[in-house]
């Protein structure tokens, strides 16, 4: 068997990249500035991001743009990754990175198809990883309606599973997002599962499907508290309709009795006695309508400071990188609404 | 070899020789200042000594010229001790007012005259003479300084700086010259912003470079919007999709990741353009009212006015320079005055005042404690020194000096990064070197490798001046002696053979180290060093003990007399066992010597607190918890006592181990013929000196660490630190 060394340096590397990460006193920093120039200009003089803010003046950068900048580098950086992965690997690395990219734009363009603003897609869309996609983000910019995003989308895996969104009653013209993303959602599992199973076995495999397993179930979670916060009218039917496909099925009866909470209230209650909510924190489980949170503890601490393997250490980072990024957005809006430091710093996800 | 004596000095006297007081305590680098203060909690009717240092800001005021002009204000000339104390008095004047005071410089033949003239409208200072001009300082009240200023004029004095300390931080009043200087600054400041200026422009033409049409043209359309400055190249690509649109776009340079370019529009579609371009992050740049023409040429243009400006910006640094060069030695001798009373007023944080008296407290050592007493009895019979013992004041803990001959000094390196012993404690630096020495010298024993790390230790420590380094010439040339024992150059074991055999008139090398019998005898030679190596470590915590009349400690702990007798009952009985005497452990004598010890050491605390004639002797957790406890410590002791004598088995294993590491590369050099196996013996020889060497120096330091210092060193000790009131730049 050959023994591809060139992977150790995945899991050097991102425990460099990790060891480099925006720190708490950072973002304290951070949380004190009082304008977008102002973090731009912190983040590019006394962070990381240095090298990847060279070129950005921060008095005239604006938020979004920030956003696309690091996003970028974000890619070019898993770019550079991937190259270190055996060729057996690489389409998981691939499909782990692009799947994702083409989902949000896909959901994107849905978003301002129900609002009726598709030009506005042309600014944000990322041109720099379109040459990686199986959808053609070209195409997808001239899309003006539902049946032109199904037309650019011949071909891909997701045409046929979004077929069935098709509006055909006219006078309700508001194509189901919340079904559109779980369904593309649907279709990303399935497809990780399929380049999981091929592309790795024992340990490895077992580590990255545990990320995944666990990512689906609190994904899951989450829904079901949102809906039962937000929708309280909402039958357990209708939740579960939903919901992503489990990789490993929860057990029945604790998913049953959860779909029939009364409230949110009484859903986080019989939260805190499952499995999986049996390893977080209880302030974790209290802001589970957070999210990233938990799923922050779960692949920062259980992974990326012990795993010795390079698809596990990249799955980290790329998560890692994903919620320094979310954060940056989040304190440059929270700056602009004149927020107080404290609690900025409380809308954070710091490791 | 000892801990130096320290005498507690308390001085006391007025505010007004207070600096003095200050400068002939500290002037010897001796004395060790404690803070009353801190050791009386704030209780004491003496409060700190809390004044700003008021020379701080015009130093820092003078460094900042010096930086900026490029020059340092270090002095040429020394002025005495004496006056500037009195300039001192003159620039901030004794009591709450500030007097005016003026610095400056007169003809030297004035300076009789003016000086007759000083006395009740003015004083004055003579600060330095020279052969034409003199350095001086006079001072008056404020209200009669316009008199005092109409007769110095008269004498031919030039004002340099009127000193003004009443200002605090609010500022410092500016010397003479700062004006020129003031009016330099501002000219630099304008050429640095139309340098500025100007890079900008020729940053920006740098991009339109490839423009063959004059700017005044394109800005002076009338229908058309122009837009000029850069897109992220993502973006650029997008605007395909608005081919449509009403506007277009003529890239002109690539930037890293920016296009930079203009964009055309009519005045009906520059909204909607804007729009467009602000949502694909277009960056506008405004092209500046100043740039005209073809952008070529202006660019050539723009770059020779900057390069003007850096020109100018030359010259206006070497003016500045050179107003600075044509004050130099006032700044000099500014510096010099200011820097030495800057440092005299530090000193004054050690200092507690009560009304108009000071208090000053500290350690010095006896020896220096009569020249001090006379040195301060010199500035003022009235200034009280009340010298006392080290332990006369519970508040203040004595510091540690220590005091060890040459041989074993470069040692104190290895104690204090234990720590120090304590003002009363036994300084253990002597037996800790005499051992370390012999440790190091029995472990790594070779004649010719001894000798490489003494030579190595004299270039440590005549070069590079490092402790180190003398420890290193002192364990090399022990190794050296016992190599000589073992017969042993380089590894090579029998080349003395000759030595032993024709000189010494013996039959051969003393002792065969690879011998099977041999190796028995050193490891039992090692245990028998060990033995005796911890015996002495307890012997000394028993008199350390008896010193302070901690019987606890000299009698019942397990470094005591109880664990000595404990101790030594097992070995002599082991002993007389092993080499076919009479079994010594009889029941008398288990019961006397080996249970009765056992059960001291067990009920140490009760009978220490006994011994300290303590009424309450109960333990305070109770019976049971003393009885657990007094049980695992005990378990804990007698394990100890075996682990640590068996520790010295290490000594012998480390000499077979050098021996046989070194056989081995006599082995490897045997395979090898003429220069190759040279330079195998040199590579092997280097080798086991760097790892062994390491290797053996640190286990002997764990020797002393765990296995005796354990037994009678606490280390708890206050570090003597004198502080040095350096009186070098005042040049007496």
């Amino acid at each position: 068997m050959r023994i591809n060394f060139s992977e150790n340096a995945i899991t050097a590397k991102v425990r460099a990249l990790y060891g480099q990460r925006i720190t708490r006193s950072q973002y304290e920093e951070l949380a004190r500035k009082r304008s977008t120039s102002e973090i731009a200009a912190y983040l590019k003089e006394r962070t990381h991001l240095a090298g990847v803010l060279a070129q950005v003046q921060p008095a005239t950068v604006r938020s979004d743009q920030l956003e696309t900048v690091l996003r970028r580098a974000r890619y070019y950086k898993y770019l550079s990754l991937r190259n270190y992965a055996s060729p057996k690997d690489r389409d998981f690395y691939d499909q782990y990175v692009l799947r994702v990219i083409e989902i949000e734009q896909i959901l994107q363009m849905i978003r301002l198809i129900n609002i009726g603003r598709t030009r506005e897609f042309i600014s944000g869309y990322p041109a720099f990883a379109d040459s990686g996609l199986q959808i053609s983000l070209d195409r997808l910019a001239r899309v003006k309606t539902y049946d032109d995003l199904l037309t650019a989308l011949e071909g891909t895996d997701y045409h046929d599973p979004l077929l069935r969104y098709r509006i055909t009653d006219k006078s309700q013209p508001i194509v189901d997002y919340a079904h559109c993303e779980m369904t593309l959602m649907n279709c990303y599992y399935t497809a990780m599962k399929k380049v999981v199973a091929r592309s790795f076995t024992g340990k490895a495999r077992q580590e990255i499907e545990d990320i995944m397993a666990t990512k689906i179930a609190l994904e899951n979670l989450i829904i079901g508290y949102r809906m039962k916060k937000y929708y309280p009218q909402m039958s357990p039917e209708e939740i579960r309709s939903y919901l992503l496909d489990f990789w490993r099925e929860p057990p029945k009866r604790q998913v049953e009795a959860l779909l029939n909470a009364p409230d949110a209230e009484r859903y986080l209650e019989l939260l805190r006695g499952t499995r999986i909510a049996r390893g977080l924190p209880e302030e974790e489980i209290g802001s589970i309508g957070f999210g990233s949170q938990s799923i922050r503890n779960l692949l920062s601490e259980r992974y990326m400071r012990r795993t010795q393997n390079p698809a596990t250490a990249f799955v980290s980072h790329m998560f890692l990188s994903e919620m320094e990024i979310e954060n940056i957005v989040r304190l440059v809006e929270a700056v602009r609404y004149g927020m107080e430091p404290a609690e900025i710093l409380n809308l954070l996800v710091i490791l | 070899m000892s801990i130096e004596k320290m005498n507690l000095v308390k001085v006391t006297g007025h505010l007004e020789k207070m600096n003095a007081a200050l400068i002939a305590c500290f002037e010897g680098g001796y004395f060790h200042p404690e803070l009353l203060s801190e050791k009386s909690g704030g209780h004491d009717a003496y409060h700190p000594y809390d004044a700003v240092n008021p020379y701080l800001p015009v130093l820092s005021k003078l460094g900042q010229i010096a930086k900026e002009c490029g020059t340092d204000f270090a002095p040429e000339q020394t002025i005495g001790q004496d006056k500037i104390e009195q300039a001192a008095n003159l620039l901030l004047g004794v009591g709450s007012r500030h007097p005016a005071s003026r610095f400056g410089k007169m003809p030297t033949a004035q300076v009789d005259a003016f000086r007759q003239k000083s006395g009740k409208l003015f004083t004055f200072l003579e600060l330095m003479e020279k052969v034409d001009e003199s350095w001086c300082i006079y001072s008056a009240d404020p209200s009669v300084i316009e008199e005092a200023d109409a007769a110095a004029k008269a004498a031919g004095f030039v004002l340099m700086w009127a000193p003004d300390f009443s200002k605090g931080d609010a500022g410092v009043s500016d010397f003479a010259f700062e004006k020129e200087l003031h009016q330099l600054e501002d000219q630099k400041q304008l050429l640095l912003a139309a340098k500025e200026r100007g890079s900008s422009a020729v940053e920006q033409l740098a991009h339109m470079e490839n423009l063959n049409v004059s700017l005044d043209d394109i800005f002076a359309c009338k229908y058309l919007e122009v837009r000029f400055g850069r897109i992220p190249l993502d973006n650029a690509g997008k605007l395909k999709y608005y081919d449509d649109r009403l506007f277009f776009f003529q890239p002109l340079s690539e930037d890293g990741d920016f296009q930079w370019g203009f964009f055309f529009t009519d005045k009906i579609h520059v909204a909607e353009m804007d729009e467009i371009l602000s949502s694909l992050y277009f960056e506008r740049v405004y092209v500046p009212e100043y740039v005209h023409g073809v952008p070529g040429q202006t660019f050539q243009h723009m770059k020779e006015a900057v390069e003007e400006a850096d020109r100018e910006l030359t010259a206006t640094d070497e003016l500045m320079k050179e107003t600075v060069g044509k004050n130099l030695e006032m700044c000099r001798i500014l510096t010099t005055m200011l820097e030495y009373l800057s440092r005299s007023f530090e000193l004054r944080r050690y200092v507690s005042v009560y009304e108009d008296s000071f208090f000053l407290v500290g350690f010095i050592p006896a020896a220096e404690a009569d020249g001090l007493v006379k040195k301060l009895h010199a500035i003022d019979e009235d200034i009280a020194v009340e010298l006392a013992a080290s332990d006369s004041d519970k508040r203040f803990q004595a510091p540690t000096k220590l005091k060890n001959n040459f041989i074993v000094k470069p040692f104190e390196m290895f104690v204090d990064m234990y720590g120090l012993p304590g003002y009363n404690e036994t300084d253990p630096t002597s037996y800790l070197a005499i051992t370390y020495i012999l440790l190091f010298g029995i472990m790594f024993g070779d004649l010719g490798q001894g000798l490489v790390i003494a030579a190595l230790g004299l270039f440590l420590d005549k070069v590079k001046d490092m402790d180190f380094g003398r420890i290193l010439e002192r364990i090399g040339l022990s190794a050296a002696v016992f190599g000589t024992i073992y017969g042993s150059v380089f590894g090579l074991e029998h080349v003395l053979d000759p030595f032993y055999i024709n000189v010494l008139g013996l039959p051969g090398k003393p002792v065969e180290i690879m011998d099977g019998g041999t190796i028995n005898t050193l490891l039992i030679v090692a245990i028998a060093v060990g033995v005796a190596m911890i015996v002495i470590a307890m012997l000394i915590n028993v008199i350390t003990g008896l010193r302070h009349k901690d019987w606890e400690k000299a009698f019942f702990s397990n470094n005591g007399v109880a664990g000595l007798v404990f101790y030594g009952a097992v070995l002599a009985g082991m002993v007389s066992m092993l080499t076919g005497g009479p079994n010594l452990f009889t029941a008398p004598y288990i019961l006397a010597f080996l249970v009765l010890p056992i059960l001291v050491i067990f009920l140490k605390d009760p009978l220490g607190k006994l011994a300290r004639g303590e009424k309450h002797i109960k333990p305070e957790d109770g019976i049971a918890s003393f009885c657990i406890e007094g049980f695992f410590e005990l378990f804990e002791v007698v394990l100890s006592f075996v682990t640590n004598t068996l520790s010295f088995m290490r000594v012998g294993g480390f000499i077979i181990s050098h021996a046989g590491m070194m056989s081995v590369v006599l082995t490897l050099t045997e395979m090898f013929t003429g220069a190759g196996s040279i330079v195998v013996l040199i590579i092997g020889n280097l080798f086991v000196m760097g790892l062994e060497g390491f290797i053996v120096g640190i286990q002997s330091l764990r020797l002393e660490f765990y296995e005796m210092f354990s037994r009678y060193f606490e280390g708890q000790g206050t570090p003597y630190a004198p502080v040095r009131m350096d009186s070098q730049a005042a040049g007496d």
